[in-house]
């Protein structure tokens, strides 16, 4: 039996599931859960069971301790970055294990503060160190797509407790550098934890992050087109309201990022294995309003009826293309 | 018998386009000519359609200095306050007016250079300057005989001038000006009093 056949089968199902979880109650765990399977769906593993077993059971141990205990988090982190070590370039590697060695210290501080095993921190140190330790996940060109979506949780929850200014300023300025350096799944994901302190910024930054977490799957500069939603919602939402140096810095920081990053990628070949994260990407950008985990995205109904109606002429206009050419 | 040279490319630019800026310019021109959607999402579209991030870039802070006029970026909502408050260009204060107007010598500007663009033809000019008409003069046309004259009058001018008299005069630096005006546009649309 070839397993690595089997991924593509696997992210159908996940992307199923992933659906029904949008569509029901309150599923940001499991959304994030089913994101990250259909995000290792895209990574072929050659580190055997192992590594594959591990990196899947992640995401769903990370989910699982934002809200309850994350012990098997604690554990699984560094025990992920070692089995996935030999994939990735040294750097992202090193960098990789010192964010899974700082998570695990965030970990260890909010249990002995006595908060218990989980991963939402509640004092500034405590997230401070968590927010570096995710940010290691995340850092590098290519960084270790299952770790994203983990990381982006993880940061999720813990910038919050910072105070929201400084969090936005220093956000922004690593989301330029990011860019700059060509590191645009960083790029996204840290504009997605900045976008959360921004005052109304909160749903627009759970659309960013998935965006960033469905980015590293599908390793094309296209599917940075996924982040439009979250980035119209971050533009709305800091016009909406009196004007915040924080939703400046972020909106700023988003139009250079873009800027830089506005030139083509390198030009990996896409396989029938990145199939269950394209799909994603595709729904996300074309109808963002259907992400019910992320919150209410009622100021996207322009942007999404206008996007389905977009892609509907495209792709008459290429199949008309098609015929004429045949 | 085999053709000479089996490679030569069709005239159409519907046929040359490779289908990533086929389907982004058309996706685009039906935003803009029914005025639907996001006015970033036509934004982003155009500069693929070009394969130009400057021109996305000056369609993006076009949209941007509607935003700060009339608070969305929602092209309905662009064309409603226009239908009724008036064309941007028309209607006070001066700031916010000439602001619009700067916006949309920007995109006339932000044309790539003809000849640049062989795939795309007159396509990405079109965009530009349906994109142009839209922001200095662009109520919905579902408001009535005046609007819809307003209207088809700012598309035409629009597409008329990015298609036919900027491309003739070689101005040095252009592109770049027109990456100058976008901002400068910009702000003087947020300095303007709402």
């Amino acid at each position: 039996m070839n397993v690595p056949r089997l991924w593509p089968a696997l992210g159908a199902l996940v992307t199923a599931a992933w659906i029904w979880g949008a569509t029901e109650g309150d599923p940001l765990g499991r959304a994030a859960a089913a994101g990250a399977a259909a995000v290792v769906t895209a990574v072929l593993l050659p580190g055997g069971p192992v590594a594959t077993v591990v990196l899947g059971l992640l995401p769903l141990a990370v989910a699982r301790s934002v809200h309850s205990t994350g012990t098997l988090a604690a554990v699984l982190v560094p025990v992920a970055v070692a089995a996935a070590w030999h994939r990735f370039r040294p750097f992202s590697a090193l960098v990789g294990v010192a964010g899974a060695v700082l998570l695990a210290a965030s970990l260890a501080f909010t249990a002995l503060a006595g908060d218990g095993w989980v991963l939402t921190p509640s004092g500034s140190f405590v997230a401070t160190v968590a927010l570096l330790g995710a940010l290691g996940l995340i850092v590098g060109r290519p960084p270790m797509p299952a770790l994203v979506v983990p990381a982006a949780l993880v940061g999720a929850f813990a910038v919050p407790v910072l105070p929201h200014r400084l969090a936005a300023v220093l956000g922004a300025l690593v989301v330029v550098a990011a860019a700059a350096l060509g590191w645009d799944v960083t790029a996204l994901v840290v504009l997605g934890w900045a976008a959360v302190v921004v005052p109304g910024g909160h749903v627009a930054g759970l659309l960013l992050l998935g965006a960033g977490a469905l980015l590293a799957a599908v390793p094309r500069r296209l599917a940075l087109l996924a982040g439009l939603p979250g980035a119209v919602l971050l533009v709305a939402a800091v016009a909406g309201r009196p004007r915040s140096t924080a939703g400046l810095t972020v909106c700023l920081a988003a139009g250079a990022a873009a800027a830089l990053l506005a030139r083509p990628g390198s030009r990996t070949a896409v396989e029938p294995s990145h199939l269950p994260a394209g799909v994603l990407l595709g729904w996300l950008a074309v109808a963002p309003m259907t992400w019910a985990w992320a919150g209410a995205t009622e100021g996207l109904a322009r942007y999404q009826s206008g996007a389905l109606l977009a892609a509907a002429a495209a792709v008459v206009a290429i199949t008309a293309k098609r015929v004429v050419k045949t | 018998m085999e053709s000479p040279d089996p490679y030569v490319r069709g005239r159409s630019p519907f046929t040359r386009l490779p289908s990533l800026r086929l389907g982004a310019a058309v996706g685009a021109a039906v935003l803009l000519l029914t005025s639907s959607g996001d006015g970033l999402l036509a934004g982003v579209l155009v500069g693929l359609a070009a394969l130009d991030p400057l021109a996305g870039a000056v369609s993006v802070l076009a949209v941007l200095g509607a935003l700060a006029r009339f608070g969305d970026t929602s092209l309905p909502a662009l064309a409603g306050a226009q239908a009724v408050l008036g064309p941007a260009v028309a209607v006070g204060p001066l700031v916010g007016a000439v602001g619009s107007a700067v916006a949309a010598l920007a995109c006339l500007l932000a044309v790539p250079r003809r000849g640049a663009d062989v795939d795309g033809g007159p396509v990405v000019p079109v965009l530009l300057g349906l994109l142009a008409g839209l922001v200095a003069a662009g109520p919905a046309i579902a408001g009535g005989w005046a609007d819809a004259v307003v209207r088809g009058c700012g598309a035409a001018a629009g597409v008329a001038a990015a298609w036919v008299v900027v491309p003739r005069f070689r101005l040095p630096g252009r592109r770049w000006a027109a990456a100058a005006l976008a901002g400068l546009g910009l702000l003087l649309c947020v300095a303007a009093p709402r």
